[in-house]
């Protein structure tokens, strides 16, 4: 365990920091919080199942993407390589919004699927927002694990091959395992980016967090108070992220 | 097992026959028709200077590489390169892998596997490919560190070990296959001299046990006592071939005396 070191500065920076806090809570209005506890909290945990099922779902495209790049045939890998360049190289709301309005706005005209149980989940703004955002962490990330792919020695596959061993055990006991492992420093910084690209999805009429506070500032006339709330209910989320990041890290060392 | 370097191979097939093998890479043709026999129990030490095809014809064994051209006999597996016909593979994937399983490879650079332990590194290939339970694969696992004194560290991961206890961890990894043949491509050669010795020391105490081996290296005394016989392979071709005291004493390939006298005095640091 890491034992919490305090000098100097730190003590001084912290009383600040609490001196601040102490004014905030005295100067500034905050009774709006009660009225509205039940929309933040709906809008925190939209933005954390959108955080989560978005990453997880993104970073399992991301694998064959990576993978396709780094050891498929020449045309898979081009497929691939675009897909990673079209994702990254066109901003997350462009996509949300082609998705949402231009997909969208397909689906009315595809026969029978208007009268099918899907119909009703095909209109829901959360949808389009899990889509885009899934598929722009499969771009970022579909490029990051064709670089650890890659990275990882090639004698260490040629050994598992050279003792008679399927190619794809190899790949899911020996070549996965050792680029996850490599990308997890990075993963901890492309979560929180993912965190913070989710507000997007207010554009699309989604109630995520930052779409609840838009509406707090709205309907109450507060400027300040409700964006400094939402300010470190985020910070509050990249903390979590960072903190599991470490656990995972200092549990496998290796 | 007597260690008599002429009598320890036996029998009358070859478990081991290279036959007129080709491979290019490109335009570069790396082994211009090598034949090698090794025949059961047998030691072989391949020589040469860098750059002269013995890994590669080493990796040909293990099929690693395919070669361009020729005939392997691999135990009781005859493959002919090219393979024509409507099937392109020379080998169906099944049978190669199982194939590879049998004849182990032991690379320079260990390639043991960081993420696991040592134990677990030794477990994994009988567990994935021999389909052994998991007690099973751990108890032979620790009898083959025990064999390459390395018991006390089976739960260390590579990289917390020296270059000669990794490269002890990939001779068991590979013994743990029940191998028929084992292939070393210069096994002391990425280690500290003061490391080399207990490596050697693994692969002796092998040779004695009357396994069938096929071992490229720079070690000359090493070789000179272990062997049955050194192949001097020279520019993707066999130079000189015979017992040990034969190839060593040679004076008649120029090239080989000059390998000898220049790179590799026969008196190495090797104790
Ligand atoms: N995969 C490869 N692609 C192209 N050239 C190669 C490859 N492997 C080996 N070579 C070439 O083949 C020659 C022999 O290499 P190698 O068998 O490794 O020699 P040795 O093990 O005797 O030092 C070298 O010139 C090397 O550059
Ligand atoms: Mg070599």
């Amino acid at each position: 365990m890491p034992s919490f070191h305090l000098p100097p500065h730190r003590i001084v920076l912290l009383l600040i920091g609490l001196v601040i806090i102490g004014l905030m809570a005295i100067n500034m209005r905050w009774d709006w919080i009660p009225a509205y506890r039940a929309d933040i909290l709906a809008g925190l945990r939209l933005t954390l199942v959108l955080l989560v099922t978005t990453s997880v779902a993104g970073f399992l495209l991301a694998v064959p993407l990576g993978l396709a790049q780094a050891a498929g045939p020449r045309p898979l890998a081009w497929l691939a390589r675009g897909y990673c360049t079209l994702i990254r190289g066109t901003p997350l709301l462009l996509q949300l919004w082609l998705l949402y309005y231009g997909l969208g706005s397909l689906f009315p005209y595809l026969p029978g699927l208007r009268d099918s149980w899907l119909w009703p989940y095909l209109s829901e703004p959360w949808l389009y927002a899990f889509l885009a955002l899934t598929l722009s962490f499969a771009g970022y990330e579909g490029e990051i694990m064709r670089g650890a792919f890659a990275r990882v020695p090639k004698g260490e596959l040629e050994a598992a091959r050279s003792l008679g061993m399927h190619p794809l055990t190899t790949l899911r006991r020996i070549w996965l395992p050792r680029a996850v492992r490599r990308v997890l420093p990075t993963l901890n910084g492309e979560l929180i980016i993912q965190l913070k690209a989710t507000p997007l999805v207010a554009t699309i009429a989604a109630v995520d967090m930052y779409a609840v506070f838009g509406r707090i500032r709205q309907e109450t006339y507060i400027v300040y108070e409700p964006l400094l709330l939402m300010a470190l209910l985020y910070l509050v989320l990249a903390g979590l992220i960072t903190l599991a990041f470490h656990a995972v890290e200092s549990r496998r060392s290796h | 097992m007597s260690s008599a370097p002429s009598k320890r191979g036996s029998g009358v097939t070859p478990v081991i026959e290279v036959n007129d093998v080709h491979k290019s890479f490109g335009q570069d043709e790396v082994l211009k028709g090598v034949s090698i026999m090794a025949y059961r129990g047998e030691v072989i030490a391949l020589i040469g200077s860098s750059g002269s095809g013995k890994s590669t014809m080493l990796r040909c064994i293990n099929l690693l590489e395919t070669p361009t051209r020729g005939t392997l006999r691999l135990l009781d597996q005859e493959i002919v390169f090219p393979q024509h016909g409507a099937q392109r593979q020379p080998i169906d994937r099944k049978k190669l892998r199982r194939l590879r399983a049998r004849l182990a490879m032991v690379f320079q650079n260990f390639n043991l596997w960081p993420h696991m332990t040592l134990e677990a590194n030794i477990m994994e290939a009988p567990i994935q490919v021999l389909r052994k339970s998991r007690a099973e694969a751990r108890d032979e696992a620790q009898a083959w560190l025990s064999r390459v004194g390395l018991y006390a560290h089976r739960h260390a991961y590579p990289d917390t070990l020296s270059g000669g206890q990794q490269q002890r961890g990939a001779i068991a990894r590979a013994l743990a296959m029940s191998p028929e043949v084992l292939l070393f491509d210069e096994p002391t050669s990425a280690l500290d001299p003061e490391l080399v010795g207990e490596v050697l020391e693994v692969i002796r105490n092998l040779a004695d046990e009357g396994r069938t081996m096929i071992i490229v290296t720079h070690e000359m005394k090493f070789a000179a006592e272990v062997a049955d016989r050194v192949i001097f392979l020279n520019q993707g071709v066999i130079e000189a071939e015979g017992y040990p005291e034969a190839v060593f004493g040679a004076t008649t390939s120029d090239r080989l005396r000059q390998f000898m006298g220049s790179a590799y005095p026969l008196n190495g640091e090797q104790q």
